[in-house]
């Protein structure tokens, strides 16, 4: 029983990297296509104008150019550590409620969900590149589609409050969903259990951050 | 898991929650307080490279730009050319340079940027009390007020000569 168990697990733990690589693979591409197709040295300058002297807009996009490489190097890193970290709070709510300590699933469960996060790449590609071909780049950075944060113009929302009015969107709720999915069927729970483990563990440690990183721009601002 | 563990996971959350919701409306309060403190342009004692003392802004008709700087930091040189090289765009908004600085080092600032030479812009020295006073606290800080005296915006930092145009003849 105990090599198959074995077995079992380190054929998980390889699904999840290959699951894993997948996502970052998709995930870079499609910040690089919108990169490569929405944005110019132009779009920045004229953003840049109004806030910095054309010289330093110039250094600032030469730098950018420089070390946007980097960005699609660190990405991943970034969601691994993304996927640990929920998965390490799924996991102590399950060792809390339940006593026994698993990881392998909630990282699986975390990685699945990721993949409609690529979803408001993808239409922000759609949106600008064909729908909205006239925009600058504050459009750009304020467009969360089927967020409450698409029901007001970004002059109409104080800075700190963009990135919760972001947040509760369509497609954080389907994140939800599908995390709770992947709890129910990987670690067969019951949904109303699934729900419960996912809600209070996640849902606090997402307010958490929330919280975070408003007080971040508040205090920085 | 024992209760108790539970209850400290529970409390140390509640405890995180709580303190970052009193740190941002602490936070806002205070900017609020800021906002209301230099909404309008208040009246500050300074002198003048000849040594007399400035006009009290307050009284100067129009819209008024005040620019905090330090001699000898790089982006207030850099800021100097720039606001100089668009000075004729400004019109006559007076442009008045404020620093803690000695007024033989201003006055050699003034002299290296060209300032002296354009009649709109004027070369102050303020105490170091004046300046916490007015929060300067880190150089360049730019404002600019309307006609009413009324700041419309404050950049921190070196900024683009256009956008300050921008914020006084918005047309």
């Amino acid at each position: 029983m105990l090599p198959t168990t074995h077995l079992q697990q380190s054929l998980d733990n390889k699904r999840n990297w290959l699951l894993f690589f997948a996502l970052a693979v998709v995930y870079v591409l499609a910040m690089f296509c919108a990169k490569i197709l929405l944005t110019n040295d132009e779009l920045y300058l004229a953003s840049l104008a109004g806030q910095m002297t054309e010289e330093q807009a110039r250094t600032a996009i030469e730098l950018n150019k420089e070390w946007n490489w980097a960005g699609y190097f660190l990405f991943p890193l970034l969601l691994l550590t993304k996927f640990a970290i929920i998965a390490g709070i799924l996991s102590t709510g399950y060792y809390i409620s339940a006593n026994r300590w698993v990881f392998a699933p909630f990282f699986r469960a975390a990685i699945i969900a990721e993949f409609v996060m690529i979803l408001p790449v993808v239409i922000r590609i759609f949106w600008f590149g064909s729908v909205h071909p006239n925009y600058n780049l504050s459009d750009l950075q304020n467009f969360y589609p089927l967020s409450i944060s698409s029901l007001f113009s970004s002059s109409q929302v104080e800075a700190w409050l963009r990135y919760p009015l972001q947040v509760a969107s369509l497609f954080e709720v389907a994140y939800w969903l599908l995390i709770i999915k992947g709890v129910h069927q990987l670690l067969d729970l019951s949904w109303s259990r699934a729900t419960r483990l996912v809600g209070l563990s996640y849902g606090p440690a997402l307010l958490i951050w929330m919280l975070l990183v408003m007080f971040t721009i508040v205090s920085t601002s | 898991m024992s209760p108790p563990i539970r209850y400290t996971v529970l409390a140390l959350m509640f405890v995180l929650m709580a303190g970052l919701g009193w740190g941002i409306h602490s936070k806002l309060r205070q900017r609020q307080e800021l906002g209301q403190q230099f909404a309008r342009l208040p009246e500050f004692a300074a002198r003048t490279l000849k040594g007399g003392a400035v006009l009290a802004p307050p009284q100067t008709p129009g819209p008024v730009v005040l620019v905090y700087f330090e001699p000898d930091c790089d982006h207030c040189q850099r800021q100097a050319v720039e606001i100089h090289r668009h000075a004729a765009q400004f019109g006559a908004v007076p442009v008045l340079w404020l620093s803690k600085d000695s007024l033989v080092v201003l006055q050699r600032f003034a002299q290296q940027y060209g300032l002296l030479r354009l009649p709109t812009m004027q070369v102050a020295q303020i105490r170091p009390e004046t300046a916490t006073a007015l929060g300067f606290f880190s150089a360049p800080d730019i404002r600019v007020y309307d006609a009413d005296k009324k700041m419309c915006h404050r950049y921190k930092g070196e900024t683009s000569a256009l956008a300050i145009i921008n914020k006084l003849h918005p047309n």
